[in-house]
């Protein structure tokens, strides 16, 4: 029995912690199917957990303290995009900085606001997403223990990979996002403006990842506190880029590597040492899938070249034939 | 044409300053409205590092680190790879270098062998390790930004797994190393003022970068690839290997760095989190326009900054987190290509204008 306890508690745990990866993978999905890479997504979490605990300490209303964290990750999606597009500036860079803006400028905030540059814990009555039981589900043994009981948050993580997916390959803005993706002058020339699809693509990565801001400092713990987002920013992102863009996979390794870091926080206790061994893991992996993936990339093409190849020594056969 | 060239190197360095004094504005801005006796603030950030030694020191030793990770990023920029292994890199050379000063502890070298080799050590490491995304990107084709970063973060739990497992020195209350051999630290250069000697390796190491990029074979070859990769591959060059080396250069300039940091101004090896040396390093190299014969400079002025946020937040209200936010804006209006471009493109065409007008009456 303790042993089932136990399994069910890490398993709770596991999905617990994938939560943000999920929102941080979804969110550069989004992006990375528009052709860009979202490096800003640690940024737009992170002052989205801000805004979230401001927000609903003001306003009392969980509802609109999460709405504002989507609004305050819409608008760091905006102004990267706008000014990597409308300054011309490079990707990476923006989100480099955007990423220095949003530590700085909310550790600042904090400390206008509350005076302290710890966290907002005791000092902003900030309110948490309430945790749901499933019902018939709760009552099954070891599953209800993993699966109910989470944030409206985490089942929201999972329903938002469903949309992303609708989002990307049923939509016409989906179908818009993928042409820009794979062929921005293609597009471009056909009529789509690849200006304004990748800004969206942007808009969109920055409500996700306003979610994901959101459950940090309303769901995972009900304060936000400096740094709080850690790096989870950029462990979606790798797991996206296993995934290339597909969100089902995107959510299938959020969940592996959220499982490191729950496996990780149990060892924490007992053998420090090794849970920072594990803690690497998920960053190994991505090392490897894309060593992995760029080898399979180049066969493909080298394959492709040879048929091709084939295929025109064949037709001169034959024309040579036909004389 | 000259004159639209100079035109352009002249805005570029204005650009430069511009950024600059828009963010130094937004933070007197800042203070003014923030805080409860703004002239003090005010001094303390503009004045403040230089009215004491120790103050001045502090300048000096928050540049030192700046100018081997930004001379490093010069590298990675030379070839136009985005390889920001060296955040990682410079956490992992500092733990690996006090893994092996602890461990030769016993063997009592003199100083000035002892620590040129924890700095051998340390570049060779640096080089190794910044040439893993290296080559996955030049032979495979990976993305560099992603999987540098990637490694930043198994650099960094690496070391909090060699710091807790083997190095640990479980005599104090904190999570830090046994103290490093007496031996192996730099020592003061000038009393009282935290100058370390380790300023003068800086300095060395500076001058050997520059002289690589501007009087070398190989720092030809670097701008060339960088330039036009397919060009150089006709004239002869093995751009590959050119690519891989250079950041692997670049790699070993911020391993130096780590070390030296560590052996400099630690007594323990005690970071727990990645130090954003690398990050600042990036920022420093992009305000040097990539050239490296600039980077003592924009080391210098990165780290007056830094220091007179410092003076700010121990001597008035305000926290030093102010400058990152800071650093973050001027990347950004440094970074954006359209920024003060039409005034510029403006002045480049009435020139010309010019230029046609003086053809026309001849």
């Amino acid at each position: 029995m303790n042993l089932i306890d136990a399994i069910g508690s890490f398993g709770f745990s596991i999905l617990r912690l994938s939560t943000p990866i999920i929102f941080a993978a979804l969110a550069c999905t989004v992006t990375k199917k528009a052709g860009l890479l979202n490096m800003s997504v640690e940024g737009m979490m992170l002052t989205a957990a801000l805004a979230g605990v401001l927000v609903s300490a003001v306003t009392q209303s969980v509802i609109l303290g999460i709405l504002g964290a989507v609004a305050a990750g819409c608008a760091v999606g905006l102004i990267v995009s706008t000014v990597n597009l409308v300054g011309k500036s490079e990707l990476y860079l923006t989100c480099i900085a955007m990423n220095l803006i949003a530590t700085g400028g909310t550790t600042f905030a904090l400390y206008m606001i509350t005076g302290t540059k710890g966290t907002t814990f005791s000092y902003l009555p900030s309110l948490a997403v309430p945790n749901i039981d499933i019902p018939l589900i709760k009552d099954i043994p070891l599953l209800g223990r993993i699966v109910s009981g989470h944030s409206v948050l985490t089942y929201l993580a999972f329903l938002t990979a469903l949309l992303t997916w609708v989002l990307i390959f049923k939509t016409r803005l989906g179908l818009r996002l993928r042409s820009v993706g794979e062929n921005a002058n293609a597009a471009q020339s056909v009529g789509v403006s690849v200006t304004r699809i990748q800004t969206y693509a942007y808009i969109i990565a920055g409500a996700i990842g306003g979610l994901g801001g959101a459950f940090m400092s309303m769901s995972y713990v009900s304060w936000f506190s400096r740094e709080m987002v850690a790096g989870r920013g950029f462990i979606g992102l790798s797991a996206n880029n296993i995934a290339n863009g597909n969100p089902f996979i995107a959510l299938l390794f959020s969940i592996i590597f959220g499982s490191a870091d729950a496996t990780s926080n149990v060892l924490q206790l007992t053998d420090a040492g090794m849970a920072y061994f594990i803690k690497m893991l998920p960053y190994v992996i991505t090392i490897v899938s894309m060593v992995i993936m760029s080898l399979l990339e180049i066969n493909r093409r080298k394959k492709m070249k040879q048929q091709v190849v084939a295929k025109a020594i064949a037709e001169l056969h034959l024309e040579g034939k036909d004389h | 044409m000259k004159n639209v060239r100079r035109i352009e190197a002249i805005f570029d360095f204005l650009r430069i300053v511009v950024a600059f004094l828009i963010a130094y504005g937004m933070v007197l801005l800042a203070l003014v409205f923030i805080s409860k006796d703004p002239m003090q603030a005010i001094y303390s950030f503009v004045a403040g590092p230089f009215t004491s030694l120790r103050r001045f020191g502090g300048i000096i030793q928050k540049a030192v680190p700046l100018v081997f990770t930004g001379l490093g990023m010069c590298f990675m920029y030379s070839v136009n790879r985005f390889n920001v292994s060296g955040e990682g890199i410079f956490i992992m050379t500092a733990c690996s270098t006090t893994y092996l000063a602890l461990a030769m502890e016993g063997l009592g070298l003199p100083k000035f062998v002892f620590i040129p080799l924890l700095l051998l050590f340390a570049a060779v490491l640096g080089g190794l390790l910044a040439t893993i995304p290296a080559t996955i990107n030049a032979k495979l084709g990976a993305n560099i930004i992603v999987s540098s970063i990637m490694l930043n973060y198994i650099l960094l739990f690496f070391t909090q797994f060699v710091l807790t497992r083997l190095i640990r020195d479980t005599g104090v209350s904190y999570t830090a190393s046994y103290e490093i051999p007496v031996n192996s630290r730099f020592s003061e250069w000038i009393p009282r003022s935290g100058i370390h000697t380790g300023l003068f390796v800086a300095l060395l190491i500076y001058v050997v970068v520059v002289i690589i990029f501007s009087k070398t074979k190989f720092g030809f070859e670097m701008r060339t690839v960088g330039n036009n990769p397919a060009f150089s591959d006709n004239m002869g060059i093995k751009t590959i290997a050119v690519i891989i080396l250079a950041q692997a250069i670049g790699g070993a300039c911020a391993g130096m760095g780590g070390a030296l940091e560590q052996l400099a101004m630690n007594t323990r090896f005690q970071w727990t989190e990645l130090t954003n040396h690398g990050m600042n390093g990036v920022v420093v190299a992009v305000l040097a326009k990539k050239k490296p014969q600039y980077i003592l400079l924009t080391a210098f002025l990165m780290a007056y900054i830094r220091q007179g946020a410092q003076v700010v937040s121990s001597s008035t209200d305000i926290p030093a987190e102010f400058i990152t936010l800071v650093q973050g804006v001027i990347i950004m209006m440094v970074a954006a290509e359209a920024f003060l471009a039409h005034t510029r493109n403006k002045i480049i065409y009435s020139g010309a204008l010019q230029e046609q007008k003086k053809g026309g009456a001849k």
